[in-house]
């Protein structure tokens, strides 16, 4: 109720009533004519919208995906059992639609747009669901970072503003952890975040929920979620709801991040849905356009010109594998869509390196052009040491004799390994990350044995941060390390190596 | 000759109901055929069924839309 | 338009619509307008006395039964010539870059017959691309046609994006980019870069991302191809077409398949597979009248190069440059798998002599290599004769010096990228089989130009 322009509530209520027309309603409804797993055919509903939001008996909701001339075939959303032949089905003259706007953050909603945390949702604004994607030309190239407080990824694999970077891996690898350690480092960097499960347990979801609260990240995050219970329709939607209200958001020149929990689940429920709706399976028994059906998702994350708006929609889509095998039909289909994977193998987090990140594999193909320059200048030669590292330590496994730049590669490379391990919930600002980075580059740990380096690496940022506040606030404001700064941590460094 | 339903909120008179009759066929065609049915939720008015399109004009529905109108401030 | 068909949608089942007509129905592959919403779609088939069934351009979300669908008998037709030169169009023709209309003097409908068979000629003349492990192992011809096959992730657009900056800005001609189902962000940046190298002046592109509907997916490449072929058939052009993806044309047309109700073949993939990758390729030619050079990105989905898709691209190309993940996880791009790509100009009467000992010699280098592999991992270095010691130490060389610093791969890698003539690649890798290499210590091979530039990085190791 906006009571800005109005004196009083009777002002306002006055002019409301005064408003208020007494046209008759007037929709057109069918009846349905069959109906089963999840799908319903309705008779007599004529010239409805492809897409087009049915309302059923029982304020049950459905989505028309078939139309013809005697009616429209429609998948269900919700209750789909307690749907019967001879029900009244009502047309909505709506595509689906999700709320979107300001009002939506810190709150938990469903894909029809309902709000599932127990209060009510006062939304103002609606847009469709499924929308077209940014232009060409309304898009700039991608040159903002995102931080996601972890090192190993801010340095090797950065991600940008505008980007689509997947996380893939078995499950149990870290792989919403990453995500959602994500959502956090974004407090007080003006981002606005959107985690959207797809066909998780309720106690999952409420487990992230809670989590989100107690690090106070709800307040500039927004929930869409559905459950494995939820219909195969209801799954399939989630994601483009999501979508919608980062869009809201971007369209006001706002940088969001979605995370999709997870593509491979929505993989599953699109191919019940349409195997349901009688379209023929392909590859796999998925549908035909199952790769249309995640890049015009993903598609719509971008980032937008100056003269668009200037927002950005980050996307970090998450698809879990099995036997760790992504070369598997989804997990590549996601793959040639995003700008890059991050890559979690199981391997690596049972053996304790966490997070559990192969860098050899993982990409960010849009690279450096998203990175603050202070982490430009340390972290260049990162990735192709470590994969002379891994190949080194391949070759010489059978006990040949190694010289003595191989020995030192070795030696740092095992050190570099031990760095980049970081605990959940621990993020690391840019100053911490180039402060580590810069250590190891200047070998500050060439005499501490593997087990203490983690230790000693925060012995020294701790002691660094407490040394030089100011330059450590400059270095993240201004994301760069001058000439000068760089000169005074070194000698530091180096007296601290003694 | 098309069929369509007339629901009412009670029981009305002859005369009101042919009354009604004539002006709903003069608004959507010569060639209907009437039938009611009674219903108290809806309140007061009515609403007609025909071709797949329904006319609401129940007092139940209008007093639904009212309370959304306020509470949203904006057009319905 | 004089409009000579008029109909109504019957049925929308997602990018599939039937649309019945009163009296004839228009051919196979009209293009159809649907008024009211000003969106297009292709006639695919007949079904019924009355009704056709077209495939959606644009997004069918919103459409209803009984719009009114009007033609005026015509397949898509897109403009060509001179005005379009230096324009982003979409698979209608229609400009997206916001710089105004096109104003051309010609149309031409996109569905056409490919040269006949005396019109063809051969490609014999080698074309330079600066990038080593190309033009030793895998040589380009002018005018033949060329695949890049990769996984996802492994460098295919990379390595395009690179070789439309060394061949198309040296190229005196036009180039035609045809984006087939990729990423707008790249289509994006490659609009930014060609207009701020000045390329674009020479270029014409043309986008139906991924985030468009099969149908535009499906006719951008022809939409693509029908500008080249003006340029070669009327203007005489040496034309260097760009497709980048051309297995989203195939994908985008197995998504339509089974909606057109035709049963799945091997894979699920269309049964008309070949024919329409046939009647694509076929029109990608060189005649008397001028030529085509193409170069193809083909993914190759699930890793899998027996897939049907890419196993039938195969068949159509003069050189396959096949990128391996496994070469990409050693940091080594290009990713370029030298014993796996092909090439039919790698002949002593097409490369001369020198060229072809050369590269048959680092062939076997890395062969013999690779059937060691497993003696090495097993027993170690130490069990191998000299000869084959060397030979391993100098694959290991080889295998890093097939590596190279790109321009377009500057930002992920910091290094300037450098373009090797062929001479000089020829020598260096000479040099290297040869034996006069053996001084160079293996590191200093990695990511550089010439051998001179890996004897300059010796020195710094």
């Amino acid at each position: 109720m906006s009571e800005s322009i109005f004196a009083t509530k009777n002002e306002y209520l006055k002019s409301r009533l005064q408003s208020f027309s007494t046209t008759p309603l007037v929709y057109e409804c069918g009846k349905v004519s069959s109906v089963g797993d999840g799908v319903a055919t309705v008779s007599g509903l004529k010239n409805r919208l492809y897409g087009e939001l049915l309302e059923f008996d029982g304020e049950i909701y459905g989505m028309a995906l078939e139309l013809n001339e005697d009616g429209v075939g429609a998948v269900l959303f919700d209750s789909a059992d307690a749907v019967s032949v001879g029900d009244t089905v009502k047309g909505t003259n709506r595509v689906a639609e999700i709320p979107v706007g300001p009002e939506l953050l810190g709150r938990i909603i469903d894909p029809i747009g309902r709000a599932i945390d127990g209060k009510a949702l006062d939304a103002k604004k609606y847009l469709p669901a499924e929308r077209p994607a940014p232009t060409i030309i309304d898009r700039e190239p991608v040159s903002k970072p995102l931080e996601t407080g972890i090192l190993a990824i801010d340095s090797m694999v950065p991600i940008g503003r505008g980007q689509r970077e997947l996380i893939i891996g078995d499950r149990q690898t870290g792989k919403t952890s990453i995500a959602l350690d994500t959502i956090f480092n974004q407090k007080g960097k003006d981002v606005i975040c959107v985690y959207c499960a797809i066909g998780q347990k309720a106690s999952n979801i409420s487990q992230v929920v809670d989590y989100l609260n107690r690090n106070d990240a709800m307040e500039y995050t927004v929930v869409v979620a559905s459950t494995a219970s939820d219909s195969p329709a209801t799954q399939y939607l989630a994601p483009y709801c999501a979508c919608t209200v980062a869009e809201g958001f971007m369209a006001e020149g706002k940088d969001v991040l979605v995370i999709y929990d997870d593509l491979s689940k929505h993989a599953v429920a699109y191919r019940a849905m349409s195997l349901l709706l009688h379209r023929p399976p392909g590859r796999e028994a998925y549908p035909g356009d199952v790769f249309y059906l995640h890049s015009r998702l993903l598609e719509r994350s971008a980032c937008l010109s100056k003269k668009s708006s200037g927002g950005s929609i980050t996307a970090l889509p998450i698809v879990e594998t099995t036997g760790g095998n992504i070369s598997a039909y989804i997990p590549t289909n996601v793959i040639s869509i995003t700008d890059g994977q991050i890559y979690l193998e199981s391997e690596l987090f049972h053996s304790g390196m966490r997070p559990a990140i192969n860098t050899g594999l993982s990409v960010s193909r849009v690279g450096r052009s998203a990175q603050h320059k202070a982490m430009r200048k340390v972290s260049g030669t990162l990735r192709i040491e470590l994969s002379q590292y891994r190949e080194m330590a391949i070759f010489t496994r059978f006990g040949s004799d190694v010289d003595e730049s191989t020995a030192k590669l070795l030696r740092k490379g095992e050190c570099l390994t031990e760095l980049l391990k970081q605990g959940k919930g621990e993020p690391l600002d840019l100053f911490k990350q180039v402060a580590i980075l810069l250590a190891y580059k200047l070998d500050v740990f060439e005499n501490i044995p593997k087990k203490e380096v983690k230790e000693k690496a925060s012995e020294l940022i701790e002691m660094l941060q407490s040394k030089y506040p100011d330059y450590a606030k400059e270095i993240n404001k201004t994301g760069d390390i001058t000439d000068a700064i760089e000169k005074i941590f070194t000698k530091t460094m180096l007296e601290f190596k003694q | 000759m098309r069929k369509s339903t007339i629901i009412v909120a009670d029981n009305i008179t002859i005369p009101t109901y042919r009354y009604l009759c004539d002006e709903l066929k003069k608004k959507l065609g010569k060639d209907i055929e009437f039938e009611y049915k009674i219903d108290n939720s809806i309140i007061g008015g009515f609403i007609i069924n025909l071709d797949g399109v329904v006319y609401d004009n129940s007092i139940k529905t209008q007093l639904e839309r009212l309370k959304k109108h306020i509470k949203n401030g904006d057009e319905t | 338009m004089s409009i000579i068909y008029k109909g109504e949608i019957v049925k929308i089942s997602g990018p599939v619509i039937d649309v019945r007509f009163s009296g004839k129905l228009p051919p196979i592959n009209t293009l159809l307008t649907i008024e009211e919403a000003d969106k297009h779609i292709e006639v695919a088939m007949h079904v019924g006395k009355n009704t056709v069934r077209a495939i959606a351009l644009e997004a069918t979300e919103g459409l209803s039964c009984g719009l009114k669908v009007v033609s005026d008998g015509n397949g898509i037709m897109v403009p060509v010539g001179d005005e379009v030169i230096g324009r982003v169009v979409d698979v209608l023709g229609r400009p997206i870059d916001g710089k105004g209309e096109i104003k051309a003097n010609h149309k031409l409908p996109i569905h056409r017959e490919p040269p006949s068979l005396y019109e063809q000629k051969p490609a014999t003349e080698v074309l330079e691309t600066g990038i080593k492990v190309i033009d030793l192992l895998v040589p380009y011809t002018k005018g033949g046609k060329i695949g890049l096959f990769g996984g996802a992730g492994v460098g295919k657009t990379v390595l395009i994006m690179e070789m439309i900056h060394n061949i198309a800005t040296n190229h005196g001609g036009y180039s035609v980019f045809t984006g087939v189902g990729e990423r707008s962000r790249e289509g994006n940046e490659l609009m930014h870069d060609m207009s701020e190298s000045g390329v674009i002046n020479k270029t014409i592109l043309a986008f139906g991302q991924m985030n468009e509907p099969s149908g535009s997916r499906m006719r951008i490449a022809l939409t693509g191809l029908t500008m080249a072929e003006y340029l070669r058939d009327e203007r005489h052009q040496d034309v260097l077409l760009f497709v980048d993806n051309i297995y989203r044309y195939v994908q985008a047309g197995n998504e339509v398949s089974a909606l057109l109700g035709r049963l799945p073949s091997a894979v699920g993939y269309q049964p008309t597979l070949a024919n329409e990758l046939g009647e694509l390729e076929e029109r990608i030619a060189s005649t008397s009248k001028g030529s085509i050079t193409s170069v193809q990105a083909v993914y190759v989905p699930a890793d899998d190069l027996t897939d049907p898709a890419p196993a039938t691209i195969f068949t159509h190309l003069d050189a396959t440059t096949v990128l391996s993940r496994s070469i990409s996880e050693l940091g080594i791009y290009p990713a370029v798998d030298p014993l796996e790509s092909t090439s039919r100009a790698l002949e002593p009467e097409i490369v001369g002599e020198l060229h072809y000992r050369v590269a048959r010699g680092v062939q076997e280098c890395l062969q013999r290599y690779s059937e060691l592999k497993d003696i090495i991992a097993i027993l170690g270095m130490e069990e191998l004769s000299e000869e084959d010691r060397l030979t391993v130490y100098r694959a290991r060389k080889i295998q890093k010096f097939l590596s190279q610093p790109m321009n377009v791969a500057t930002a992920f890698t910091g290094v300037k990228g450098q373009f090797v003539p062929i001479k000089e690649t020829i020598e260096s890798f000479r040099q290297i089989i040869d034996g006069e290499a053996d001084d160079i210590p293996e590191a200093a091979f990695f990511m550089v130009g010439s051998i001179k530039d890996a004897r300059e990085k010796a020195k710094t190791l």
